[in-house]
């Protein structure tokens, strides 16, 4: 008796490890779009990191923030030397739960709504944040993507006032990645 | 007076056009950056497993010449990326080509050893480190 429920035990606890499941990528894209009506500011990081854990729920995503590819040099040095100081703060990492878990089928085909409950650390400034995500199975194929605002000001991220109308206050991020078995 | 007013206009067409030029200009190649310091990629790697932050004070946004083994390279949406092994547990230095480069090559053989410039970008959430705006040295 003792034997069968020790087997038992160890096949349940196998049959439910194998679906605890880490998915991600290390090739996400995330572009920030902070153009105002005066001034086209969009960058571009293709190396975004985002992992869920499909069980728990959990999600943690970081962007190097080096690796944000301008057009303009001085754009670029201005973002990373003026604004994001990325020396001193060298990434951006969220990390949460998917609050609505029951809602998010990975092992099922369709697009679902996902709301991230959790922080958002940047230059140096970590606050309490909800973030929408749509994520969509297709097969072996499971997507992610969100989009939302992050005001400057939140993160300390100084605007001079010199450059006040070229700089949306609010500036827009937009993380896109094809997450797959970690 | 006229002659005053011509010169004046040059200069304001002159100094208009090295302004436009300076903005729009792209960054500067990595391929002729100048590099702060050369290492291997276990160096690296081990130095932020070590200790992260001490590592980011260090290492993130000098220009440094690696050398490693090539563990992967791959494209992905045009993207050129590859990795160099030699950290403990299989961590990797991941390095990014430069967008701004014309590279001879942006595929690497696995196994092959490489040098390679780039600007030290820090840790990713498994301890990779990342290079930015990469290229090759021959």
């Amino acid at each position: 008796m003792k034997k069968f429920l020790l087997s038992a035990a160890a096949l349940f606890l196998l049959v439910t490890g194998s679906f605890a499941q880490k998915i991600g990528t290390k090739d996400a894209k995330v572009a920030f779009d902070a153009t105002s009506s005066v001034e086209n500011i969009k960058a571009v990081n293709n190396s975004g990191q985002v992992v869920v854990n499909t069980s728990s729920g959990d999600v943690a995503a970081r962007v190097l923030i080096k690796n944000f590819i301008f057009k303009q040099s001085l754009m670029q040095e201005h973002f990373n030397e003026n604004y994001m100081e990325s020396t001193k703060f060298p990434n951006s990492t969220l990390k949460g739960k998917i609050s609505n878990l029951s809602d998010v089928k990975f092992g099922t085909d369709g697009t679902y709504k996902a709301k991230i409950t959790g922080t958002l650390e940047m230059h140096g400034v970590t606050k309490n944040v909800e973030v929408p995500a749509t994520i969509t199975v297709k097969g072996d194929k499971t997507t992610f993507k969100s989009d939302f605002k992050i005001a400057c000001a939140d993160y300390n991220i100084a605007i001079p006032s010199l450059v006040a109308d070229k700089v949306a206050k609010e500036v827009k991020i937009s993380i896109e990645g094809a997450l797959s078995n970690q | 007076m006229k002659k005053v007013l011509i010169a004046l206009l040059l200069v304001a067409a002159v100094g208009g056009g090295v302004g436009y030029y300076m903005w729009n200009k792209p960054p500067e190649s990595m391929a002729t950056r100048k590099s702060d310091m050369g290492i291997s990629a276990a160096q690296l790697l081990e130095a932020f497993q070590k200790d992260e932050a001490a590592a980011n004070a260090q290492y993130v946004g000098k220009i440094i010449v690696i050398n490693g083994k090539v563990k992967e390279s791959r494209v992905v949406d045009g993207v050129a990326k590859l990795s160099l092994e030699g950290g403990a547990d299989g961590a990797v230095v991941n390095c990014e080509l430069d967008n701004n480069t014309k590279h001879p090559r942006t595929e690497f053989t696995t196994g092959e050893t490489i040098t390679i410039k780039g600007e030290c970008a820090g840790a990713d959430l498994d301890g990779a480190v990342q290079l930015s705006h990469c290229a090759e040295e021959k």
